[in-house]
């Protein structure tokens, strides 16, 4: 509060004035600075919560990058948060990320997986509750899993595979809020797959990797295919890149990349209902692809040099939306 | 309801004719020179009538067709400072013998009408910049509010390159106002994203008025009013224009602008077209982190930030000796990229570039404002009667995918928030000369809104606005060297808002049928009154003291009142109150000028006190709606508001000027005990401009200047938001003319953020996305004028 004014009364007159000029122009500057002392800001709180993983873990789950495989059936929640001045709410909020840039909607059964769970004293399910004035909590239980499939399932219908994004953000009693920008809200990428979406298998893996050389078509065998599941659908779209190796876990600066730096292949089929731009040359086939044809004459992968190893990324859709994406590292002699 | 408005507005307008009187001609005749006694070919523009005339070599002139009555003449001539004279032409032809004072300070040879007393800069109480068409073209950077910039205590709220709204110190949105041709325009100003939609090269005169406005312009006019005037009309049978094309290299922004303006038997027309078209601009960064990822800025470029904006404006008029009236119909049109990683959290995938950088993409703003205006000024006895009347629609359309807001497909497609506002507004002001000592104004204001919404988005629901004041002016000079004023004002306004219900959506993003009531039907009544006085205190020549004190006000907007919505961008979910009150300050300017023919120094404090500030707080509670953060409510409590400006030239010789103009304000909410937010950082830009001498023949007017801003680091911050570090910024310019036949060519090359500084600007919105402002940006400029006929 500007409590107290000191206004300078400048009680000269114009003949004095003209003579001191300069003491009445200091005067006047002086106004500017002493106009107004306002009462120095009480030492506030703005600082926001702090989201960490949960006692017992090393990391928040689902981690980023997590891929959780056509037999699991749900994600476990499990992190803390700590607010000296007490935790107002917390929420986690899981959102289908594969819709890149479209507006399409899948005339289907299949649903997103879509949550957005708020944790508050006041919350009316007690997995997600906690005493008003709580400093700190700790979510490490069954009650806040997030199922998409199973009895437990919070859908109305089969997922849509593909990749989800996972935030976690908190607010404490005075509305300081964690946020995207400066990394204090927690965000993952996870990998949905399921038994119906499409299958990618590659066959000529050593240990793990594919191997090629500079200079050299590289060698891929194995296909993508529909799945002999009920709810599977024909192959519609798919996607391959090689780009630079994805770094799941800390990169340089302590920072995630959510694109790799440059891609030395990229090459689409087929149309995907997710993409906007998501579209190429026809598929040869919609059941099942031989990546070794595909991947031959023009199509080929010609193995740059001046990389160790580099990320073979591919992404294949069906009709219905579902998505599997596949990361293979190629090692480079 | 339009139509019926229109034709009224018609009639007031055709009704207006038949006050006019015909009479006797007088004239008015004299000579200008300079102290030292050489007569000065000065341009003379009696200002009721807009017409004037350029005295001779020997500064002899001469002005006929007057009617006997009261008027003010603008005196100006380059390298003196203007000169306002208030004259009475009774019966017979009045002599006059005009002195101008030497001023190598180029802005004090502009003279001032934002005064509403048409007097001089000296005699009105409040502190006023004034810049011309020149000072335009030559800060010319894309959008109007960001030409403004350079004057001491403006800022600019952007969003990219196309998008910017002004700033008056530190206040923007509804609590300033924009005045053109006398109407305020109005286009949903209370967004952070909304531009202000102008045409850059539409624009000859700025006069921003500091401090409180609310007694001569009503509601909103709580920190300062940025009126835009129209240059004078050409003089009798001359037919001229120009053409201006500009390209800036950063976002290859290709402007070009066309006018042709006349006066053919006091017939006065003037047109102009503009286009500008502008691809992604360049960041000086190739990558920028947000939610802890680091996300890559292909070449450099911020995908989708391309824009094209298409302008025209066409004015025609008449100008009599009983006065003047004009018509001006104009379209600003604008179609803005906002980039991609903007709305929603930044993804790989939509941050890749097609390579085609002009491309406008989703998500984006198709924003258009017509404007028909009409001004008249009518001679009544002795003196004055001003008529403004009004009809703007301001169409602003964001489209933006649906699955990004957590909705399907909808029938309205990709338009995720169209706002259709209708304004009509009517303004008058008489003018009573009362006599040499005291002369009055006594006005009226009105306006009615209508505002209607589609997308599938809510934000602002449908209203209808009604807004009348009446106010009371009066000035009095005292003695020779002090001036007082003072002034009364009552409003009286009504909200009507429509409830509104908004469609419930389920987890595969298809309507479930169910909707949800987003607003009650809200009726709300407000009366004020504001007041303001000062004076004006010329202790001699040199110096000038000015005080002004003010109370003005602000009713609530209709967002304020009832949104409730989701603003994308910063993920809030914002809530209204439908119970808030007007705003009220309570304000105190003073301003200290010192000038010499060589030195100006400026120096104007102030200090304001609000009561009832409406701000958004956060609640610390989570929305439930798709695609929002926390939810955040209007309140309204006291705020204090402080700060100054400092303006310093310096001219050591006819060649040679310094310049410096600095800012600081202080802001703090009573409640929270916190700054508000959005608050620019204290600056100082300093420059240094150099004149060629008259050498070399087919360079003539050439300069060259130098300039460097440093801006502190902002580090008073309210809750949630982040402080911004300092910077400096480095910016040069030439200029020159070529003399082509009788209409010399202006070249100008001006270069901004020369040394490609990395810096956040804490009023962008981008700065929510950690990504910096544009890089190195190099402007190349050509005015070609023409001159169709000549008398």
């Amino acid at each position: 509060m500007c409590n107290n004014i000191e206004l300078i009364t400048i009680s000269i007159t114009t003949k004095q004035f003209m003579k001191r000029n300069g003491i009445v122009l200091l005067a006047f500057v002086s106004t500017l600075f002493l106009a107004c002392d306002p009462v120095s800001e009480s030492p506030q709180d703005l600082e926001a919560p702090v989201i960490d993983h949960a006692d017992g873990h090393d990391e928040i789950e689902p981690e980023n990058g997590e891929v959780f495989s056509e037999t699991a059936d749900h994600t476990h929640v499990r992190f803390s948060v700590e607010d000296p001045s007490g935790i107002g709410q917390v929420r986690v909020n899981v959102h289908a990320n594969f819709d890149g840039h479209s507006h399409a909607r899948m005339n289907n059964d299949f649903v997103r997986l879509d949550v957005n769970d708020i944790y508050s004293p006041e919350a009316s399910n007690p997995d997600f509750r906690f005493p008003e004035g709580t400093t700190r909590i700790n979510i490490d239980g069954p009650g806040t899993d997030i199922y998409w499939t199973g009895t437990n399932s919070r859908l109305t219908g089969p997922v849509i595979a593909g990749s989800y994004d996972v935030g976690i953000e908190a607010t404490d009693i005075h509305g300081n809020q964690t946020g995207y920008d400066d990394g204090s809200s927690y965000l993952a990428t996870i990998q949905i797959r399921t038994p119906y979406a499409p299958s990618i298998n590659i066959t000529n893996l050593h240990d793990d990797e594919l191997e090629g050389e500079v200079g050299m078509p590289l060698n891929v065998e194995g296909s993508i295919s529909r799945t002999g599941h009920e709810l599977s659908a024909p192959i519609s779209f798919l996607w391959i890149r090689l780009t630079e190796e994805h770094d799941d876990h800390e990169g340089e600066d302590d920072h995630n990349h959510r694109l790799s730096e440059e891609d030395y292949y990229d090459k689409m089929w087929g149309t995907s209902a997710w993409l906007d731009e998501g579209s190429g040359p026809d598929l040869p086939h919609d059941e099942m692809l031989d990546l070794s044809k595909i991947l031959s004459g023009d199509n080929a992968i010609q193995i740059p040099s001046g990389e160790d190893h580099l990320d073979l990324v591919i992404r294949a859709e069906d009709v219905n939306g579902n998505t599997t994406e596949k990361t293979f590292t190629v090692h480079i002699e | 309801m339009r139509i019926v408005i229109l034709s009224c507005f018609f009639l007031i307008y055709l009704s207006l004719f038949s006050l006019a009187q015909e009479r006797s001609f007088l004239a008015i005749e004299g000579t200008v020179r300079s102290e030292s006694g050489n007569g000065l070919p000065a341009t003379i523009i009696v200002h009721e009538l807009g017409n004037g005339t350029a005295a001779d070599l020997e500064g002899n002139f001469r002005i006929e067709g007057l009617n006997p009555g009261n008027y003010h003449l603008h005196v100006t001539h380059l390298g003196y400072k203007a000169l306002t004279k208030t004259i009475r032409l009774t019966n017979e032809n009045l002599q006059l013998d005009l002195r101008l004072e030497e001023s190598a300070i180029t802005l004090q040879s502009l003279t001032i009408e934002a005064n509403p007393f048409k007097n001089g800069p000296v005699e009105q109480s409040q502190s006023i910049e004034v810049v011309d068409r020149e000072f335009m073209e030559k800060n010319n950077s894309g959008t109007f509010a960001n030409a403004l910039e350079k004057l001491p205590g403006i800022s600019t709220i952007n969003t990219g390159v196309g998008i910017s709204k002004p700033v008056i110190r530190g206040m923007s949105f509804n609590r300033i106002m924009v005045n053109d041709r006398g109407i305020k325009q109005e286009g949903q100003q209370w967004g952070a994203d909304h531009g202000l939609e102008i045409d850059p090269f539409d624009v000859d005169r700025v006069e921003v008025v500091k401090g409180p406005a609310s007694l001569i312009y009503g509601s909103d006019g709580m920190s300062g009013v940025i009126n835009i005037s129209p240059a004078p009309l050409p003089r009798e049978g001359n037919i001229q224009g120009h053409l201006i094309n500009s390209y800036r290299t950063n976002n290859a922004m290709r402007s070009h602008s066309a006018m042709v303006e006349g006066n053919q038997n006091d017939f006065v027309f003037k047109a102009r077209v503009t286009l500008q078209d502008f691809q992604d601009y360049r960041v000086p960064a190739d990558r920028f982190v947000y939610a802890g990822f680091e996300l890559p800025v292909y070449d450099y470029r911020l995908k989708n930030t391309a824009g094209r904006e298409r302008h025209f404006s066409l004015m025609t008029g008449w100008r009599k000796n009983w006065g003047k009236s004009t018509l001006t119909v104009s379209r600003f049109q604008q179609k803005a990229g906002i980039f991609t990683g903007a709305v929603g959290i930044p993804n790989s995938y939509n941050l890749r570039h097609n390579g085609n950088y002009g491309d406008i993409e989703f998500p984006r703003q198709d924003n258009t404002h017509l404007k028909v205006i009409s001004n008249t000024t009518i001679q009544l006895n002795e003196n004055w009667l001003e008529i403004d009347l009004g009809y703007q629609r301001n169409e602003r359309m964001e489209q933006s995918l649906p699955h990004i807001h957590g909705v399907g497909p909808t029938p309205e497609g990709n338009l995720a928030l169209a706002l259709y506002l209708n304004t009509f507004t009517a303004n008058g002001r008489f003018n009573y000369h009362i006599n040499s000592k005291h002369q009055s104004i006594i006005g009226f204001q009105s306006s009615l809104m209508d505002n209607q919404f589609g997308g599938f988005e809510f934000l602002l629901p449908a209203f209808q606005s009604w807004n009348a004041g009446f106010f009371y002016f009066h000035e009095y000079r005292w003695k020779n060297n002090w001036i007082v004023n003072a002034g009364l004002r009552l409003d009286g306004a009504r909200h009507a808002i429509q409830s509104h219900e908004q469609p419930v959506y389920d987890q595969s993003l298809n309507p479930t049928g169910e909707m949800v009531q987003r607003n009650p039907d809200i009726e709300r009544d407000f009366a004020n009154i504001s007041g303001s006085t000062g004076f004006s205190w010329i202790l001699n020549e040199r110096n000038n003291f000015k005080l002004n004190l003010g109370s003005s006000f602000r009713i609530p907007t209709p967002i304020e009142l009832a949104t409730n919505g989701i603003h994308h961008g910063n993920f809030r979910h914002e809530i209204g109150d439908a119970g808030l009150k007007s705003e009220r300050s309570y304000q105190a300017d003073l301003n200290f000028t010192h000038s010499l023919e060589r030195l100006l120094v400026g120096i104007s404090p102030f200090m304001a006190y609000y009561e009832d500030y409406i701000y958004l707080a956060p609640t610390g509670r989570f929305s439930t709606l798709p695609g929002a953060s926390t939810l955040w409510e209007y309140r309204q409590n006291n705020a204090l508001f402080a700060g100054a400006e400092l303006k310093f030239q310096w001219a050591p010789t006819q060649e040679i000027q310094f310049s410096l103009a600095g800012e600081y304000i202080y802001n703090q909410n009573l409640d929270t005990r916190l700054p508000l937010p959005l608050t620019p950082p204290a600056s100082v830009l300093s420059s240094i401009e150099y004149s060629f001498p008259e050498t070399f023949r087919f360079f003539a007017n050439s300069y060259f200047y130098l300039e460097y801003r440093q801006v502190a680091a902002q580090n008073r911050v309210d809750r949630n938001e982040r402080t911004t570090g300092g910077y400096g910024l480095l910016q040069a310019g030439l200029g020159w003319e070529v003399p082509i036949g009788s209409n010399p060519w202006k070249f100008r090359i001006s270069g901004q953020n020369l040394l490609n500084t990395f810096y956040f600007n804490h009023l962008s919105r981008y700065r929510l996305l950690n990504l910096p402002e544009q890089g190195r940006n190099i402007n190349f400029n050509l005015k070609i004028p023409f001159q169709l006929k000549s008398n």
